[in-house]
């Protein structure tokens, strides 16, 4: 397992944490904006790239960005339009999803490059 | 050795001599430092200084270049000048670039939210009200009639409900507010991922690049759904044609099969995404989409079938409330190239004259991206690159003039969506070989042309922050208004270009005096009271509050809508008449209350 790949993971999990806690807990600002916005413009896309070789930083940084605002954004629309719109709800099943995907990638046999 | 998601892109033959060891400047690590760092913490040092004591009172009808200290273009000319510098290093250092482009797009777009600090623009108000009825009601309501496409298309709005909810704000105002600089950000990482698909030359990507973003005068960048879905556009375009072209020039970077599926899978939910997100950039894809496949550049043969098929089956099905009560309009402007391509531009002969020269240097702009990319397609061949699937980018938006006027913003659209190829192709004008960077002639063209893109976007970029700018005097009578009129109000202003919609819209009526009749605004001229009266007993409203602000009437008389100076003379006739009670009164904004709305009319 590459030390990156392992530092990745760990980053999703760490600022998914740091999401839950603020928006579950409550905390307020400074604290709550900036984990919240930073989990969502990263950790989906991030957690999910975990599964991809790409060619470069450019590729990679583009991907996980694009990749986080459509996963955001399809769990948000889908809440919306079944009428079971929850933040809260959206924000458990994108840390969810992160943290399943982060793991599971963690998890495989043979994960090394 | 190629690697996880972070990794070095394998050498390309021209790539390697445009990057060959040249003697000219060749700076060390450390003094490469210096060379780079120094000029840009110096520009942002003279930016931050620029913006102290910055009269926007003052601002005349050339909008916030009027106000704007020499200082301020010497920061963004030093900027610019580093990123040329770095540019012209015998060794590119793309991260040295990174940083130039970061700042240039923070000078230029983050100078409105820090000298104004209110939120610019009446549109991204009203978004603002979407995002504000989602949080209310937790759904959309597709047959709402007013600001319907928004609940049609909700995409952009559930996302930003998300993201303003999480982040613990009570409204989007503060995101909105730095939405400019974010999305052009955004703008650039998919300019450049699509430009780096588009040749080699890393030079010429980056000028490419920097192109985009000095001519990039639209505005399209605000807190909207159209500046997410040109990202997601961006990135869709940039990985098919990275991963998946069928043209050996350039030829499409290998990767694993399950990357392609992956990628596959996210191109597709991207698109998705963008369909239920915004009306015109769907259409956009599949016209840049089908031309590159009909032209065999496009290895995903199935992609603008099921582009096409999203968007039809979310018309039909998601979206067919708004289908039913605006098809009329849809459909009349279909076919109607020129009518649709005039709808969008200015009046000149009825606008002032700060308003005509900018409207000038729009065109004058324009004009000039697309000669030097005509002149870039033509020298490229020359050098023996035939562009093929830039000049498809660039031309297939142009398809979609005869289709749809958009609101009169067609051709403003067509553009920006056309701009990153044409960029890349103005590029390729002065840059059109990996090694022309190396000619000194080319060098200060280069400079000469870039000068003149970032000097015209001031202007055309700037040019109506008059109308685009809201006082906090003006927003505080906005949020005065939306916390005590009644619901069921009628709200009625000079024109919309006003702080509105932002907060439980729906309970309101709303209508400007800029969109009645001829014969109404000239009877409103002759006898403002009455006609008010008139407009307030037609709405068949229980109360009626009129909205006059500096900035409608800065549109009134930046546009000729109606005759200059109208709307302050409605303004003075109102506050003597005991037809209305004074709610709100400031220099910059006033609201009044129909005294007795039924008596009238």
């Amino acid at each position: 397992m590459t030390t990156g790949r392992t530092a990745c993971a760990a980053l999703v999990v760490a600022v998914a944490a740091l999401a839950a806690a603020a928006v579950y807990g409550d905390v307020g600002s400074p604290l709550q904006p900036l984990a919240a916005f930073s989990f969502l413009l990263l950790c989906p896309g991030l957690a999910l790239g975990l599964f991809l070789r790409l060619d470069g930083p450019l590729v990679g940084a583009t991907v996980v960005v694009a990749t986080s605002v459509v996963v955001d954004g399809a769990v948000a629309e889908t809440l919306l339009l079944t009428r079971t719109w929850s933040p809260q709800l959206a924000l458990g099943i994108l840390i969810g999803v992160s943290v399943a995907a982060a793991s599971l990638r963690l998890m495989r046999p043979g994960g090394t490059t | 050795m190629r690697h996880a998601l972070f990794a070095v892109v394998p050498a390309v033959q021209d790539r390697a001599a445009a990057r060959a060891p040249e003697q000219m400047f060749a700076p060390t690590r450390r003094l490469g430092v210096l060379v780079y760092v120094t000029p840009l913490a110096l520009g942002l040092i003279l930016w931050t200084l620029s913006l102290q004591h910055l009269e926007l009172a003052r601002m005349s009808d050339m909008g916030l270049v009027s106000v704007l200290p020499v200082v301020f273009y010497a920061a963004l000319a030093l900027i610019a000048a580093g990123f040329l510098v770095a540019l012209f290093a015998a060794r590119v250092r793309e991260s040295v670039l990174a940083l130039h482009t970061a700042a240039l797009v923070l000078v230029v777009h983050g100078t409105p939210a820090i000298a104004y600090g209110t939120l610019r623009y009446s549109w991204a108000w009203k978004h603002i009200g979407i995002v504000d009825y989602i949080q209310r009601h937790g759904s959309v309501n597709p047959d709402i009639g007013f600001l319907d496409a928004y609940h049609n298309w909700p995409g952009f709005f559930a996302l930003a409900a998300l993201v303003t909810r999480l982040g613990g704000w009570h409204d989007a105002i503060g995101i909105a507010t730095w939405a400019p600089v974010f999305f052009e950000l955004l703008f650039a990482v998919g300019v450049l991922l699509l430009l780096k698909t588009l040749t080699a030359d890393v030079r010429l990507a980056w000028l490419g690049t920097f192109f985009f973003l000095a001519a990039n005068w639209i505005g399209q960048d605000y807190f909207a759904p159209q500046a997410l879905a040109f990202f997601l556009y961006l990135v869709v375009l940039g990985l098919c044609l990275r991963y998946f072209s069928a043209d050996a020039s350039p030829a499409p970077v290998a990767v694993g099969r399950r990357e392609r599926i992956l990628l596959v899978a996210f191109v597709i939910l991207a698109i998705a995404f963008v369909t239920s997100a915004h009306q015109l950039t769907p259409f956009m894809l599949i016209l840049a989409l089908g031309a590159l496949v009909i032209f065999r550049r496009l290895e995903l043969r199935l992609l603008p079938l099921i582009a096409a098929v999203f968007t039809a089956g979310w018309v039909a099905y998601m979206a067919v409330g708004f289908l039913e009560g605006n098809l009329y309009w849809v459909v009349d402007s279909i076919g109607s190239p020129e009518g649709n391509a005039n709808a969008t531009l200015l009046n000149l002969a009825s606008a002032s004259h700060g308003m005509q020269h900018v409207a000038l240097v729009d065109r004058a702009l324009t004009a000039f991206v697309i000669v030097l990319a005509l002149a870039g397609a033509v020298r490229r061949i020359r050098a023996g690159t035939v562009d093929l699937s830039a000049m498809l980018l660039a031309c297939a938006p142009v398809l979609m003039i005869p289709a749809n006027a958009y609101g009169s913003e067609m051709l403003f659209r067509v553009y920006f969506f056309s701009l990153p190829a044409t960029a890349f192709l103005a590029a390729g004008s002065l840059l059109p070989t990996p090694a022309s960077w190396r000619s000194v002639r080319a060098r200060l063209l280069v400079g000469g042309a870039g000068a003149l893109l970032l000097a015209g976007l001031c202007i055309a970029y700037y040019g109506k922050e008059r109308l685009n700018y809201f006082t906090k005097d003006e927003v505080r009578a906005s949020k005065l208004l939306y916390s005590t009129a009644q619901p069921g109000s009628l709200l009625l202003s000079g024109t919309y270009d006003y702080p509105w919609a932002f907060r439980h819209y729906e309970l309101y009526r709303y209508d400007a005096l800029s969109v009645e009749t001829r014969a109404v605004r000239r009877r409103l001229i002759a006898h403002p009271v009455r006609t008010l009266e008139s407009i307030a007993a037609g709405a068949h409203r229980r109360r009626a509050y009129l909205v006059l602000t500096r900035s409608q009437e800065a549109e009134v008389d930046m546009t000729g809508v109606m005759p200059h100076g109208s709307l302050a003379a409605v303004r003075r006739a109102v506050a003597r008449s005991p037809r209305f009670r004074v709610v709100y009164r400031s220099p910059d904004a006033a609201i009044f209350e129909f005294v007795r709305v039924e008596a009238a009319g």
